[in-house]
């Protein structure tokens, strides 16, 4: 099989780490991406479930922007709603009326929610939570887990990390997912004091295998933030669109006070949300919270699309079903070259990894030599699905990692 | 010490420590003209490679202090898990380095057991990337830097390391 070279990417970047620190940073980073030279830096289109980066090659893409593209690049109802809101205005003075239909769309779906926050990346809304959390509680402190993804503000981060402060973290407790006695350990000893309790709705670090909740987990953490008066804190941020359209919670079973959404909320479009239940709503109003395009209506009308297109098309259990698929026939094809592939989390997200070496490496390669013959496959991070991948993806991606097994043993 | 204007050691009352008071000075004027370089003096090749490898052992022989006496270190070193970290020039020296919670130590063992690994393509960027003259994301992409393995050690090392210089300068 035919693989990758990615000299128009490499061009790029040159003349990118000029003028750009790092060149791409963070998350869309190439420094994750190991062998760096199996990977394309620079995309220059895309439609379905594909994307072709700028040297002309085609990957059936497993990251999907690391989450945004739930329904498909390009797709069309999407792509119509934006464009017409686009015609009509988009930032303007003056908030645009499919603001409240958004709104009242997302209080129709998301069971928990009575109201909604408009901003435009996960972090705007995750710290916007906090806040309204300490606001209603009159308290300082938050939890947050070991191991959880919430954004970059500085609350979100160790302090041992660059540009970080001790006080940025003076006021946060870090817990541990799927451990009550760690929970209720950390309450005692801040008998209170804490304002809220912020998790992704399962465990879902980079690195390391997601970790669904325990059978009655979900359940006792509210059963003891409820009795202690802590906010619960869902941040869907990764999940939100993809497990259940009415909220994870309700896979999981339990009721928290606020919601992050952002990501899969508007296929691609930039907006984030805040969603909560009327007892909070008083103390959400009071807190002085906004930003310069936060009332852009093209993703908000891109948004309401998505979400219709999600419920008609019955997207959630698409991806499931998509994601079981690529699961097992990867599993099946690992155990034929005499390898363990561990696949964690929802099938809609999965974290794979191939178990036999604990160092990464051989995953690793793996993953770079699926990518270089045409599936993105990260091997630190989890990947999505969109309700855009097909059969044909399938059947050519199990095609991909059959070669490039093969190519293992060569290596 | 370096720079000779205070002595290291207590002299006085001592009688039978010539060494102290005669190599140990030299050997230090030595270690500073090889750590302290010039852009002069960076243009000699051997001394470009000499300062290299004395700058990569300095660096992780220090690692250990620095993670038990810096605040910001000795944090990270409580997020430390336990692999084997590989920091080598291709073709050239390297060191390994054992890590555990709150643990960092150089050690002499086969470099093939290394869980993580970073390979520095040459001297020459061998010497900026120490000298903290490298984007390491850019060097990353470029193929200048290469890692593997369990590279959320080198995160947590890499965090230890950027705080070395603060104590040299």
């Amino acid at each position: 099989m035919k693989t990758y070279n990615y000299k128009k990417s490499r061009e790029l970047f040159e003349r990118a780490v000029e003028v750009i620190p790092n060149g791409i940073y963070v998350h869309y980073s190439p420094a994750p991406l190991i062998p760096i030279d199996a990977y394309p830096f620079y995309v220059e289109s895309a439609d379905g479930s594909r994307f072709i980066d700028v040297d002309g090659n085609e990957f059936i893409d497993y990251m999907c922007g690391y989450g945004p593209m739930v329904a498909g690049y390009h797709n069309k109802n999407i792509d119509k709603a934006a464009i017409e809101q686009l015609k009509k205005v988009d930032t303007a003075t003056g908030a645009p009326a499919v603001m409240v239909d958004l709104a009242e769309e997302l209080e129709n779906t998301i069971t928990i929610a009575d109201w909604a926050f408009f901003a435009k990346n996960g972090n705007d809304v995750t710290t916007y939570s906090l806040m309204v959390a300490r606001e209603h509680t009159q308290r300082k402190k938050i939890i947050r887990l070991k191991g959880g993804y919430h954004g970059v503000h500085p609350w979100t981060q160790s302090p041992d990390h660059p540009g970080v402060l001790f006080e940025d973290a003076e006021n946060i407790i870090i817990g541990i997912f799927n451990d009550l006695d760690n929970l209720r350990d950390i309450i005692k000893k801040n008998k209170g004091e804490i304002a809220g309790l912020i998790s992704t709705p399962y465990h879902h670090p980079v690195f390391f295998d997601s970790e669904m909740p325990d059978p009655g987990y979900w359940q006792e953490v509210e059963k003891i933030c409820r009795e202690e008066g802590i906010v619960i804190i869902v941040d869907e941020v990764r999940t939100g669109f993809r497990i259940n359209v009415n909220g994870a919670n309700e896979t999981f079973g339990f009721k928290p006070d606020l919601i992050c959404y952002s990501k899969a909320m508007a296929n691609g479009y930039p907006i984030s949300a805040l969603v909560g239940t009327n007892e909070i709503k008083s103390s959400a109003s009071k807190v002085f919270y906004t930003g310069s395009f936060w009332f852009s209506a093209m993703p908000m009308a891109a948004s309401l699309a998505t979400i219709r297109e999600l419920k008609k098309t019955k997207g959630v259990e698409k991806m499931k079903e998509f994601g079981e698929k690529l699961a097992e026939g990867l599993s099946k094809l690992a155990e034929n070259h005499g390898h363990e592939l561990v696949v964690s989390g929802h099938p809609a997200m999965p974290y794979v990894r191939l178990a036999d070496d604990p160092t990464m490496k051989l995953h690793q390669n793996w993953c770079a030599e699926c990518t270089k013959r045409g599936a993105y496959f990260t091997s630190h991070h989890n990947w999505f699905v969109s309700t855009a991948h097909t059969e044909d993806d399938l059947k050519k991606t199990l095609e991909i990692a059959e070669d490039a097994f093969n190519a293992l043993k060569k290596l | 010490m370096f720079d000779g204007k205070a002595n290291p050691i207590p002299l006085k009352g001592f009688t039978k420590l010539g060494f102290m008071s005669k190599e140990f000075p030299k050997v230090t004027d030595k270690l500073e003209y090889y750590l302290k370089p010039t852009d002069d003096l960076l243009k000699d090749d051997k001394y470009l490679e000499i300062n290299t490898i004395f700058t990569l052992t300095t660096a992780a022989n220090a690692l250990p202090t620095v993670m038990e006496f810096d605040p910001k270190a000795n944090l990270t070193g409580h997020h430390l898990t336990k692999g084997r970290l590989l920091l080598k020039i291709k073709n050239g020296p390297g060191v390994l380095i054992d890590t555990d919670v709150n643990h960092i130590e150089v050690v002499d063992e086969d470099p093939s057991t290394a869980t993580c690994e970073m390979l520095i393509k040459d001297i020459p960027i061998a010497n900026k990337f120490l000298n903290g003259q490298v984007d390491i994301y850019g060097a990353l992409a470029k193929g200048d830097l290469e890692i593997k393995g369990q590279t959320w050690l080198l995160d947590s090392v890499g965090l230890i390391l950027d705080r070395i210089p603060i104590y040299i300068q």
